[in-house]
């Protein structure tokens, strides 16, 4: 046979063999990342005893289902889960309402304060967070803010809104004005708006 | 019309853009302005704070009685031997998530760039790690590695490979080992989501040319697909030392920083320093001198990995 039927030949068995050997890694791997959520998971049902059990218990274990109601009634959790969302939520608006204006005005304008702010961006993200925590934590402190939510929004909003300007800023970059200006000026807003200005 | 790319590019660039002069205080200042002043009160202030902090010594209490020592703290954290083992360890704790993470993300990635079936499954499940909060994947790893009923020392005698409980905790070697397979079973997707964007944006038919010219399997890799993903490779390389050389978390809920010291690294110790001991100066000066050192590695890894050196592999 001609040299391109081999060539193709041999690259169609190297491919099955790249797939079922690919599928056996992937296997392996997945078991290695889901075991430990599996074990978590199965100790979350089990008795004090069963979990300090040697060796362990894998199944036959007695299944209290009553632990995922204990933990919800008894301890703080819902106070913990509530907290939790609402400093992710506030957290993440704030820093949507700083950050996207701030990529747009970046990514579509030249000045040199956006250079700057840009190189301002870029620094925050290197700084590590406990080096920022010495001093974070003494002006909370004189604050009277330590153990408060007011902080953590604060603190997580400084660190997290560069990273939104950074990647907003990317999603900006590969679009035109012209084609933002367009997109515009169909919106009903901008069309009510003209209106009001009593443009035609 | 003679144009070349330079002149094109700028083109392009004022059809874009527009520029804004220094005095006016146009829309697109307006704009940006919140978000910076916001940026640099909350990590300005701070950070001019912890420069105040780094250059003074107080005997008491902060602000009462301070004087200005200059570079007496920094010398003092660069002279205390123990300084330069925290600074071992971090280096040991980074080399060790790097050197074992990396290969095991390029394997996962090499394996998922065909075309499997449901392979988009795959990919989804495989983010999973990353998904949950640090501290509670450490927690669901320590349970895992408790000697006296923990399943990996178990599932080990099990197999026959080992005759008595590895106790995990107790040594430093095996503390390291919690710590940098907990590190990377959270990275694996961050590292491997990387690579896997960059090898397929390797194009098939240089993999054909390579294997006319009689390349096999081994040398297809080392000749197309490692100096292809040269940039990738770097992305990877620079987020996953970043993210372990100030790694706090996973450490301190892992070993609490080891038997002993033997794996607190220099985050740990600044947080040791300033809560435990109220040693705000000593943890400032060392903060500062940890930003020092992660600049170091980013440069000696960008460096290592720019496009003048070569990428083979023996």
């Amino acid at each position: 046979m001609g040299l391109w039927e081999r060539i193709n030949q041999n690259q169609a068995l190297i491919n099955q063999l790249h797939r079922a050997v690919a599928i056996v890694v992937l296997g392996l791997v997945l078991i290695w990342l889901f075991f430990p959520i599996l074990w978590a998971l199965e100790t979350s049902l089990k008795t004090r005893a069963a979990t300090v059990a040697s060796p362990p218990i894998y199944w036959g274990f007695d299944v209290q289902w009553q632990n995922f109601i204990l933990v919800w009634t008894e301890t703080a959790l819902p106070t913990y889960i509530f907290n939790g969302l609402f400093i992710a939520t506030v957290t993440t608006i704030l820093s949507l309402i700083l950050g996207v204006p701030h990529a747009y005005a970046i990514s579509m304008y030249q000045s040199r304060l956006g250079d700057a702010s840009l190189l301002l961006v870029t620094i925050t993200r290197i700084v590590p967070p406990i080096t920022i925590l010495v001093p974070i934590y003494f002006i909370f402190s004189s604050l009277n803010l330590i153990n408060t939510k007011v902080a953590i929004i604060i603190a997580q909003t400084a660190f997290l809104e560069p990273f939104v300007v950074w990647i907003v800023k990317g999603s900006f970059d590969s679009k035109s004005r012209s084609l933002i200006g367009r997109v515009a000026k169909r919106s009903r807003l901008c069309r009510w708006y003209s209106q009001l200005r009593g443009h035609s | 019309m003679n144009m070349n790319f330079t002149d094109w590019k700028e083109y392009v660039q004022n059809m874009r853009t527009s520029m804004s002069s220094v005095k006016s205080l146009s829309f697109d200042k307006l704009l940006l302005l919140p978000s910076v002043v916001y940026i640099t009160v909350i990590i300005g202030v701070p950070a001019l704070f912890l420069a105040y902090l780094t250059v003074t010594q107080d005997v008491f209490s902060l602000f009462l009685d301070t004087r200005f020592v200059g570079l007496e703290n920094i010398i003092s954290v660069l002279t205390s031997g123990d300084f330069w083992l925290f600074t071992g360890n971090t280096l040991l704790y980074t080399a060790g998530v790097i050197g074992i993470g990396i290969p095991i993300q390029l394997g996962i990635a090499i394996a998922l760039n065909t075309d499997l079936p449901y392979r988009r499954v795959w990919q989804t499940l495989l983010l999973i790690p990353w998904t949950i909060p640090f501290v509670i994947s450490t927690v669901m790893w320590k349970l895992m590695f408790i000697p006296e009923f923990g399943v990996i020392n178990h599932l080990l005698i099990e197999v026959g490979l080992i005759e008595q409980q590895i106790q995990w905790f107790s040594g430093t070697g095996t503390a390291y080992f919690t710590a940098i397979i907990t590190t990377i079973w959270i990275m694996t997707p961050l590292g491997t989501t990387i690579l896997l964007a960059g090898l397929e944006s390797i194009p098939d038919n240089l993999y054909e040319a390579s294997y006319i010219d009689g390349a096999g399997l081994w040398n297809q890799f080392r000749h197309v697909t490692l100096p292809l993903l040269r940039p990738a490779l770097t992305a990877v390389l620079v987020i996953e030392s970043m993210l372990a050389l100030r790694g706090f978390e996973i450490i301190y809920t892992m070993t609490r920083g080891g038997p002993g010291r033997s794996t607190t690294v220099v985050a740990i110790d600044i947080y040791r320093q300033m809560i435990r001991n109220g040693n705000a100066h000593y943890a400032a000066a060392e903060g500062l001198i940890l930003v020092v050192l992660i600049l170091i590695v980013l440069g000696i890894i960008v460096k290592g990995l720019s496009s003048d050196t070569e990428l083979e592999v023996e």
